[in-house]
């Protein structure tokens, strides 16, 4: 296979004191071929939007590699890095909070280009600010309004033409849909996927929708607690959950046809504080196949099938049903 | 048993005056509720569905001078027909929060965070049902225990901020259950929660109702939750109710334009029964109008693809269409 364009080793970001850290993100790994978009599924909680800013940096990592093409990006100084950032943007979650009310949309964008000095003047740059208006479905005219101005799914518009506009390998986006309306919703995820074929767009894509991450992912990382449970291509983690927690997941999730039955027992209690999560397995305390072994050791991440891997000691217990 | 619904709104009308004119919230809403069964309305942001239940509670602000006309005729306790909209406030009051209970999204914003859990649960069965104190927080603990809150002695006198925003949930339950009410108005009550504890919060939603036949609104978003949880369903847009069916007809044969796009487009319906993943997904294009300026006709018609010309004449009447089915679109004739 060839170099992955994003690597993450052994990521571990802790919050708070030293003592009792927040174990927010805790020896997480995984790469993103050139091309590919990868889903990072999770709970509220489970590390999600901490992995992927920590991957851009915009907050330090405490151990841990992210390699950007085989480079560690955590070894660059503060002028590089910013540099780098042109290859490597993100969308935001709120389409609210995200843009300066204060400022016009051209303003946004301008801003974007001059800090990468990319085409240079005024004339050029508001050609270039039209222009990304266009690609994501918006009007050269609407340079001149404010955010306010905008709608939700507008406003998702003006975000990812700000991620677009220094023309980034990489995006990094942390629950773009959730604050829109289902109707608005599918405008945004078609805007995404033609956006990722025509510029040949790398993606991490964080969302809590199963449904979304399906239509739109190639491959899956599942995380709980702040690690992860299991990765495997979307067509393998859909039709065969292999870890309790997502097969949990899965179930929870309900399908817009009330045909298709969802008899399942709901999963028991609540995630535990990541200050003080469980010995062992940290989905032990919520795993109906709890054993004793999973309170002794941290299962490892095994390959199960080719490019399906799960952290789960009773993997005999689910291998057996799926041949059965 | 042919049993009368345990409430029948008709024509529900809810409008704001507001610097820019009169906004129509809520316009025309009719449908009905029966013993034990659950209503779901569904709609997307601005589509009149939490004001439909802020009017039917009568908890709409005074600040907000809302005109309100129709009807919500609800069958009470002791067997009488009495209409919401036109109680007086101290029969309203005796009803709210004791045959009447309503849940909230958000659970932190709707518990007092100064008051222990166990405290604002007695305090609606003290009102309600005169217990002295000491007989209200034993029946406090009772209904912790009923919504499955371990440890349900010691939780009494913790406060919310104490508890997980599933917890919190369950206490919100809890206190809503506390009269044994007959309807339950849920807005939202899942959407704050992960979906693993979404699945725990409607099973538990169901068991009450089967165990106590109360009557549920349940005010969504989400297709999937109407799905498995509802018996009927009206769909709102843009404050008016576009269709009403029994939930397994309007999944398999939606027959408004709005109903057909919104279940078009979500990527697991369209991925559902073994499809393959298509190339793009259906969207509705454009977005909601705004209320201060409605489009002259149907409110659908500028991002309807099937519109005509006759569209954009008058509000197209919500028609009976087949048995329990009506659908508000001038494509769609009587039967």
């Amino acid at each position: 296979m060839s170099t992955p364009l994003i690597e993450v080793r052994h990521l571990k970001k802790y919050f708070g004191s030293t003592t009792r850290p927040v174990r927010a993100v805790d020896d997480v790994s995984f790469a993103i071929q050139p091309g590919e978009t990868l889903g990072l599924v999770g709970e509220s909680g489970s590390g999600k939007s901490t992995i992927g800013r920590t991957v851009l940096r915009l907050i330090e990592r405490t151990e841990g590699q992210v390699l950007y093409r085989g480079d560690d990006l955590a070894g660059l100084s503060d002028e590089r890095m910013r540099k780098m950032r042109s290859k490597l943007q993100i969308i935001f979650q709120d389409p609210y909070a995200s843009l300066n009310p204060k400022m016009r949309i051209s303003a946004i964008l301008d801003e974007a280009l001059a800090t990468h000095g990319l085409h240079p003047g005024r004339a050029a740059r508001a050609k270039r600010i039209a222009e990304l208006l266009e690609t994501v479905g918006l009007r050269a005219e609407h340079a001149s309004r404010f955010p306010h101005e905008f709608s939700g799914g507008q406003r998702q518009r003006i975000g990812v033409a700000r991620a677009l506009a220094v023309e980034p390998e990489f995006i990094v986006a942390d629950e773009p849909l959730s604050a829109l309306d289902v109707s608005i919703q599918s405008q945004v995820i078609n805007l995404l996927a033609d956006l990722r074929e025509r510029l040949s767009l790398t993606m991490l894509f964080i969302s809590h929708d199963l449904d979304v991450v399906e239509y739109l992912c190639d491959r899956v990382v599942v995380l709980y607690l702040g690690k992860v449970m299991e990765v495997a291509s979307t067509t393998e983690l859909f039709a065969r959950p292999l870890h309790p927690y997502t097969q949990a997941l899965l179930a929870a999730s309900p399908k817009p046809d009330p045909l298709i039955a969802t008899a399942h027992v709901p999963l028991k209690g609540d995630i535990p504080s990541p200050i003080a999560p469980p010995s062992g397995c940290v989905f032990r305390t919520r795993c109906p196949h709890a054993i004793e072994a999973c309170a002794q050791a941290v299962p490892t991440l095994d390959e199960v099938a080719a490019g399906h891997q799960v952290a789960c000691i009773r993997q005999e217990l689910f291998m057996m049903e799926a041949a059965a | 048993m042919s049993e009368l619904p345990r409430l029948v709104v008709q024509g529900l009308s809810t409008s704001f005056p507001t610097e820019d004119g009169l906004v129509r919230s809520v316009a025309d809403v009719s449908f009905s509720i029966a013993p034990g069964k659950t209503t779901a309305l569904v709609g997307e942001s601005g589509s009149g569905k939490s004001v439909t239940s802020l009017t039917l509670m009568r908890l709409l602000p005074k600040t907000a001078n809302a005109q309100v006309s129709g009807k919500a005729e609800f069958g009470t306790r002791d067997g009488r027909r009495v209409d919401l909209l036109q109680l007086p406030d101290d029969s309203i009051r005796q009803l709210r929060g004791n045959e009447l209970a309503m849940i909230f999204q958000e659970p932190m914003t709707s518990l007092n965070p100064v008051f222990t859990v166990g405290e604002q649960i007695a305090e609606s069965v003290r009102l309600h049902k005169k217990l002295d104190r000491t007989a209200a927080l034993a029946h406090a603990k009772r209904m912790l225990d009923l919504v499955e809150i371990p440890a349900a002695a010691q939780r009494l006198h913790e406060y919310p901020h104490q508890l997980s925003g599933g917890m919190r949930q369950r206490v919100m339950i809890a206190l809503a259950m506390a009269c044994d009410p007959t309807l339950l108005i849920a807005d939202e009550p899942t959407t704050a929660l992960d979906v693993t504890i979404q699945a725990q919060i409607l099973v538990l939603m169901r068991r009450l109702q089967a165990e106590t036949g109360m009557s549920i609104l349940f005010i969504t978003h989400n297709l999937g939750v109407v799905a498995h949880h509802a018996d009927d369903v009206a769909v709102m847009y843009a404050g008016r109710v576009v269709e009403r069916a029994a939930v397994r007809p309007l999944f398999a044969t939606p027959q408004h334009p709005y109903t057909q796009g919104l279940l078009a487009c979500l990527p697991g319906k369209a991925h559902a029964a073994g499809l393959p993943r298509p190339k793009r997904l259906f969207a509705i294009r454009g977005q909601v109008s705004s209320p201060l300026a409605p489009p002259p006709g149907c409110a659908f018609e500028p991002r309807c693809d099937q519109a005509v010309a006759a569209c954009t004449q008058a509000m197209p009447p919500l028609i009976t269409i087949a048995d329990a089915r009506q659908a508000r679109c001038v494509l769609r004739s009587a039967a």
